[in-house]
């Protein structure tokens, strides 16, 4: 990489253009992200910095679980919750740390995990029957039981996990990986987002490539037939016209380019031409038609409904196919502060075999070998009440003390779990790990040393792990 | 019964008593001159303490004469001990001689040369007690500034490559000089023991080999400091023993041959000393796959771009691991592309050619690849000749073969060969049972087909 990429301070945008440009809709990042300026921060997907050394996993797909999963109901199992449901929590187990939500809450009941746990597997790996189809797989996946972070509010913790930092700004982990290691596929952007239609989570400032050149950018596909939206030729260009169009524009920018020698101009051609190719490459990854039965047998019915958790994960796997670096898919509806046993298993029945599909179509296809699937949200849950604890109904509140993370894949230990909570899932009692070492675990897997990929920015030298994080050896096979 | 060695072990009780009988003389007559007459009422006094000392001092030199036979001290230390108490003694005798026959008024020179009588008493003692216990035995608690004349080594691995680290040097070497070195040394060579230098470590000593390359139970040096606490031979006799860790790195470097350029080898370190390693110095030494244990030189920049214009795509593992990620990317490939790619068989790792039409004659075209690890072979027509041909690589960990023609036959000889192979074997011609059968004989084989699902019961819950 060369330094002079690096400092961009001549560049003709504004701090106002640049703000407004980040936080526009997510069709228009899209679009901003092929045709605005910033595409002109030099450094083009061609020439990446790593891999430092012989990666694990080639590629990502998180299957991102917003509004917080909660761990004691699916994958921590405390049987200490069933023995004392009802009876008030010690403060001595509590400690000190008490968010605003219940700070006025009267009583603070344990409640009970809603359905039965059963150890699974060769490895005895405990799950909950709300996650039936995981259940079966437990001996594929890595269990992370003592996650802990920093925020105790949904969009700083997504934030957090997704850029190393609360406040919005950070390029995020698909960007820091799209530029870290570069493009496997020129049709496809390298970080690419799918969101569950009428459950959607996250926000567009989770594809942010901060101030990382923009064609870093997460590109959101959105189901239906107009995938990326501004992609396509307006009525009236058609396909040729359009090459026709790129054509000129190419001779012109070569003049340019003879004339100022600006690299950021072939970088904003590439993306022009990236994104003619993409109005081929888009609906060919999206139509999922030529798909055999036992496929969508797999991924269950819905999977042909596009726009469900389920379709977003088969075109995963097909994304995965062609080389993504980093899809992430967005499941919203896990923030079950109340109703939580009326909520959580329609949740769990629009991830969780979707979920353990893609992993064995992974897996069958020889793609897990270098594929690196995590599962998880942005905290854990309370194992006390939120509200009143009735006959059929409550609520859990925000923990960032201690949840859950599931991964599975190229580089992990399989039907590991790792890490414990105490009695109550409250406090981590064994090998605590924080979001900076889950962050810098996944970039090693990956072949990133995540001392070693930072940027530049302002004066100060940035990375996806800040100052902090451990590699996680332990969970590494 | 050896009359030398049993006179000489009384050295060190005789010492003590020259040394405070002229210390007490030494007080008497500088009270004397502070004019505590009439406490020390008579000059007679100092001198009949003086003589008294001496006395005891010419004991304390014959018997540590005798103990000087005995061979358990280095030759250098001995020496300035043994000189030093000689002329301590003829001082001793002729400041006496002063006290005795000077004038009485010559008081200031009396003391001045008592001081120097004292002086090397106590020289003379610290070179003894340095013999007996270490020249660092003194200060060893003490601040740091006083210790100029330790050498206490410590590990610093620094940036090092885990599988470039020098047990000896390391690791051995610093642990004798903080453990051993004080009593067992070039300078002090108690039970005719040297462990400063390398090469010693395979003399016999009074009490066996310390150190006998491959056989732990013949090396003395690793049964004496892995004896019970309280037992009388336990090394080292003051202090901090062995550490768990040390003893484990002692003795597999003891095991492996105790050569002093070896280092360590993860195939021959046993799980316990890895997490050891790993826990205590951060060092990993978990087992790593072979593409990560060869190194091959970067390729010519024109034959990768040779290679790249031939429908092949081309990466390198890492910065500085430059086996290579070879992926055709055509749909049908052809004689002259394999020639290609034959040119650089010896740099690559991972291989995929799926779906391209690469058929039986054309994969025996195909040269040995000396490192291949991982190859995906998937939707192509291929069988017998398939398996000859992964057969030829000992490296080989997974084998993607799902679309095949691969039947029974062939998988029993490709599991035959490889008994811990991952192998993708979805909508071959491998029957279900063939499965089975063999996912029984070859345990540690791992064969994935197609993957279904059991049914699932809907769950209850236990709030309605």
């Amino acid at each position: 990489m060369n330094d002079h990429n690096h400092n961009h301070h001549h560049n003709p945008i504004s701090r106002k253009d640049f703000l407004s440009k980040a936080t526009l809709g997510l069709g228009a990042i899209s679009l901003a992200s092929l045709i605005n300026p910033l595409s002109a921060f030099g450094a083009s997907l061609k020439t990446p910095i790593g891999p430092h050394f012989a990666p694990k996993a080639k590629r990502i797909i998180f299957l991102n679980m917003i509004g917080a999963p909660s761990q004691l109901d699916l994958f921590d199992y405390k049987p200490i919750l069933t023995k004392m449901h009802g009876v008030e929590l010690p403060n001595s187990v509590m400690g000190d740390r008490v968010t605003a939500t219940v700070a006025a809450q009267a009583t603070k009941p344990i409640v009970r995990p809603l359905y039965e746990f059963k150890q699974r597997g060769q490895s005895g790996m405990w799950m909950s029957d709300l996650m039936p189809y995981m259940a079966q797989i437990t001996d594929e996946l890595c269990m992370i039981n003592s996650m802990y972070t920093e925020s105790v509010q949904h969009e700083p913790a997504q934030m957090f996990t997704h850029t190393g930092s609360e406040i919005p700004g950070r390029p995020t982990m698909g960007s820091w990986i799209s530029y870290g290691l570069g493009s496997e596929n020129e049709n496809l952007p390298n970080y690419i987002s799918l969101m569950t239609k009428g459950n959607e989570g996250g926000s567009s400032r989770l594809l942010s490539s901060g101030f990382l050149p923009a064609e870093h950018q997460g590109v959101q596909l959105r189901s239906g037939k107009n995938p990326v939206l501004f992609l396509n030729n307006p009525p009236g260009v058609s396909e040729s016209i359009r090459r026709e169009q790129l054509n000129h524009l190419q001779k012109l920018q070569n003049q340019n380019y003879t004339t100022w020698e600006d690299e950021s101009i072939k970088a904003k051609m590439a993306q022009y031409e990236m994104a003619f190719r993409m109005q081929t490459s888009v609906p060919e990854v999206m139509n999922t038609e030529g798909e055999p039965d036992h496929i969508y047998e797999l991924y269950g019915e819905d999977s042909k409904k596009p726009g469900t958790f389920a379709s977003n994960c088969l075109l995963a796997r097909r994304l995965a196919e062609r080389g993504v670096r980093f899809v992430q898919l967005y499941h919203g509806g896990w923030d079950h502060h109340s109703n939580l046993p009326k909520q959580i298993p329609k949740n769990c029945k629009d991830v969780d075999q979707a979920s353990a599909a893609l992993i064995m179509d992974l897996k069958q296809r020889g793609l897990l070998e270098d594929t690196l699937v995590i599962w998880g949200g942005e905290f854990g849950r309370t194992s006390f009440s939120q509200g009143q604890l009735t006959k059929d109904n409550f609520g859990r509140d925000h923990h960032p003390d201690a949840y859950t993370m599931l991964m599975a894949g190229a580089g992990v230990k399989k039907g590991l779990t790792y890490g414990a909570t105490d009695d109550f899932g409250y406090h981590i009692t064994e090998n605590k790990v924080h979001v900076h070492d889950f962050n810098a675990t996944i970039l090693h897997l990956l072949g990133i040393d995540h001392e070693k990929l930072n940027y530049k920015y302002q004066g100060r030298r940035f990375r996806l792990t800040d100052v902090h994080g451990n590699v996680v050896k332990d969970i590494l096979s | 019964m050896e009359w030398e060695s049993f006179i000489g072990r009384f050295h060190p009780l005789m010492v003590h008593l020259p040394i405070g009988i002229f210390i007490l003389g030494y007080i008497f007559e500088v009270l004397r001159r502070l004019n505590f007459q009439n406490l020390i009422v008579s000059r007679k006094v100092v001198v009949f303490t003086y003589i008294l000392g001496f006395l005891t001092g010419l004991v304390a030199a014959i018997t540590g004469w005798f103990l000087s036979f005995s061979d358990d001290y280095g030759i250098e230390a001995l020496n300035s001990h043994k000189q030093l108490g000689i002329i301590t003694l003829v001082v001793m005798l002729l400041v006496i001689i002063y006290q005795i026959t000077a004038s009485k008024n010559n008081n200031k020179s009396k003391l001045a040369a008592s001081t120097l009588a004292i002086i090397l008493t106590f020289l003379t003692g610290h070179f003894g007690g340095n013999l007996t216990h270490g020249s660092n035995y003194l200060v060893q608690y003490g601040p740091d500034f006083l210790k100029f004349n330790e050498k206490r080594y410590a590990i610093d691995l620094g940036e090092k490559n885990p599988d470039s680290i020098q047990i000896y040097s390391n690791f051995i070497q610093p642990l004798i000089q903080n453990k051993c070195v004080a009593c067992h040394s070039t300078d002090n060579y108690k039970g005719g023991l040297i462990l400063d230098r390398y090469s010693d470590l395979f003399m016999d000593a009074d009490h066996g080999k310390p150190i006998s390359p491959g056989n732990i139970d013949n090396s003395e040096l690793f049964t004496r400091v892995t004896l019970p606490e309280n037992h009388e031979k336990i090394m080292p006799p003051r202090g901090a023993g062995f550490g768990y860790t040390d003893l484990q790195i002692l003795k597999y470097w003891i095991e492996n041959g105790a050569d002093s350029l070896a280092v360590f080898n993860s195939d021959s370190m046993s799980e316990e000393l890895i997490s050891l390693m790993n826990r205590d110095f951060g060092l990993d030494f978990s087992p790593k796959p072979h593409y990560e244990k060869v190194y091959v030189d970067s390729l010519d920049s024109g034959l990768m771009t040779q290679l790249r214009n031939s429908g092949f795509k081309v990466n390198y593992l890492g910065l500085s691991n430059f086996l290579l990620e070879v992926v055709f990317k055509e749909d049908s490939i052809t004689t002259d592309q394999i020639k290609i790619l034959n040119q650089v068989s010896d740099r690559i790792t991972f291989l995929k050619i799926s779906n391209s039409k690469l058929s039986e004659d054309l994969i025996g075209e195909i040269a040995e690849i000396k490192h291949l690890t991982r190859i995906d072979l998937s939707k192509n027509e291929l069988n017998g000749k398939m398996v000859s041909f992964l057969n030829k690589h000992d490296h080989l960990e997974a084998a993607n073969l799902n679309n095949t023609d691969l039947d029974d036959l062939s998988l029993q000889k490709l599991l035959d060969r490889f008994n811990s192979l991952r192998v993708y074997l979805g909508n071959t011609n491998v029957t279900p049972t063939q499965i089975i059968n063999l996912a029984q004989t070859y345990e540690d084989a791992e064969v994935i087909s197609e993957f279904k699902f059991e049914k699932v019961a809907e769950a209850k819950s236990v709030f309605k």
